[in-house]
């Protein structure tokens, strides 16, 4: 999958682009994982404003990513969600499991803190 | 083809509570503040046309049984949960005590909810019924007689006098019960659990309850897409959200509603009934879960793509085919 990534500090900021489905999420989640292993204090800033849509298989990369941070301490944050992944994350109850944010900074400063 | 839902609860059954009746009691008397009404009929009319569906409805609280109307004399029915009570006395009422019937049950497996009717159901006590129970498990009988003997019952499997059979079926190899093509299918579950598909003049439905779906899992996921292909009707388990079935409530043996929806559009499934609902939930929860898998339909659908049409089971709904 098309991931655009920028690294402030000890984030990472990730941007995947298009869906994230059957034929892109294995390599979404390795890329997520990948990033969430890279080092001491970890984090990652996942943008999520280029994602179209999401099915099942996206969502539980997701929850693998949320796995690792609590097996290795990393931090993983999520911002500008469409409003149909809004909507995916709504159906699916994974807004009461991931972190979500409405823009960019806040997501930062969460990571931050 | 026929299918009428006996019993959609999973797990354990439930009964709604009184502060759930004045609930809706409450929110059907304020649509109706101000209405005369000039007969029943005008009553009727209203509950059926200007109620919310769930304040006019109940999901019910009977865990699983689904009957399967081939046209045949002879009965189907998937899984002996309680809902089975009021299939048999259903029975009873239409044949009486003289009339010999057969009842062909096909059991997902044999967890507590899913047999928990037999020893009230009314025909099993009625000489020259006939009960042919069809398993894929290799000793159903064990399950029924730990049910139905001492300390758990006190009519012991054995004091039943209706002819108690048990047939023996292989994952795979079909069957003809009741004019229909039956296939059954090895699901994920604790102790194995099976789906069946029954087919008969170009009509499907397909009985797919207690198994969990992981998407990480092609090959698992390729061989139930093929199960359901082209299948008019699914009836499927959606107990927990998503994110229940990936994180808490993993390796619990169920499944959730996005993972009905994907399935089912894979395969071109025509009606998709969410079934095996969790005891947790109330009308209100289980309608909105319901709403949701809608949209989840719609979200997911291709420009062309045919709708998949998305119900949801209660007890006493019959769909036809």
């Amino acid at each position: 999958m098309n991931i655009e990534t920028e690294v402030k500090g000890n984030i990472a900021v990730l941007k995947p682009l298009g869906r994230i489905d059957q034929n892109t999420a294995p390599s979404f989640q390795e890329s997520l994982l990948a990033a969430l292993d890279a080092g001491k204090d970890c984090a990652v800033a996942l943008d999520m404003s280029a994602v179209d849509f999401l099915s099942s298989i996206g969502l539980r990369a997701l929850m693998a990513a949320h796995k690792r941070c609590q097996t290795n301490g990393a931090r993983l944050a999520l911002f500008a969600l469409t409003p149909v992944v809004c909507e995916v994350f709504s159906i699916s109850r994974f807004d009461t499991v991931l972190s979500c944010f409405d823009a960019r900074d806040p997501a930062l400063a969460s990571l931050t803190a | 083809m026929r299918v009428k839902i006996w019993g959609c609860r999973g797990s354990l059954p439930v009964a709604m509570p009184t502060v759930q009746v004045r609930d809706k009691l409450q929110a059907a008397l304020k649509v109706a503040a101000g209405r005369k009404f000039d007969s029943d009929a005008d009553i009727d009319r209203f509950i059926s046309k200007e109620l919310p569906w769930a304040t006019s409805h109940s999901f019910g609280g009977n865990t699983s049984c689904v009957q399967i109307d081939t046209g045949s004399r002879e009965y189907i029915i998937c899984d002996m949960g309680s809902g089975l009570r009021e299939f048999g006395v259903s029975m009873m009422a239409a044949h009486g005590p003289a009339k010999p019937q057969i009842y062909n049950i096909f059991m997902s497996h044999l967890h507590w909810d899913h047999i928990m009717g037999f020893p009230f159901f009314p025909p099993a006590y009625i000489p020259g019924n006939i009960i042919r129970i069809h398993s894929c498990h290799p000793d159903p009988r064990a399950a029924f007689l730990r049910q139905q003997s001492a300390p758990c019952f006190p009519v012991h499997l054995d004091q039943l006098s209706a002819s108690i059979e048990y047939v023996a079926m292989q994952p795979g190899e079909a069957i003809t019960v009741a004019g229909a093509q039956v296939r059954a299918l090895l699901q994920n579950h604790e102790g194995d659990s099976y789906g069946y598909r029954f087919e008969k003049e170009n009509k499907s439905v397909v009985y797919t309850t207690d198994s969990e779906h992981k998407p990480e899992d092609t090959e698992g996921t390729a061989r139930f897409v093929e199960f359901f292909r082209d299948a008019g009707l699914v009836i499927f388990d959606a107990q927990y959200s998503l994110a229940d079935t990936v994180s808490l409530k993993a390796d619990w043996g169920h499944s959730s509603n996005i993972s009905a929806v994907e399935l089912c559009r894979h395969g071109h499934v025509k009606h998709l009934l969410l079934y095996h609902h969790e005891p947790a939930y109330d009308d209100n929860m289980l309608y909105r879960v319901w709403q949701e898998t809608i949209r989840y339909e719609e979200l997911m659908r291709d420009g062309g793509a045919p709708m998949l049409r998305v119900s949801s089971a209660y007890d006493g709904m019959e769909i036809a085919l």
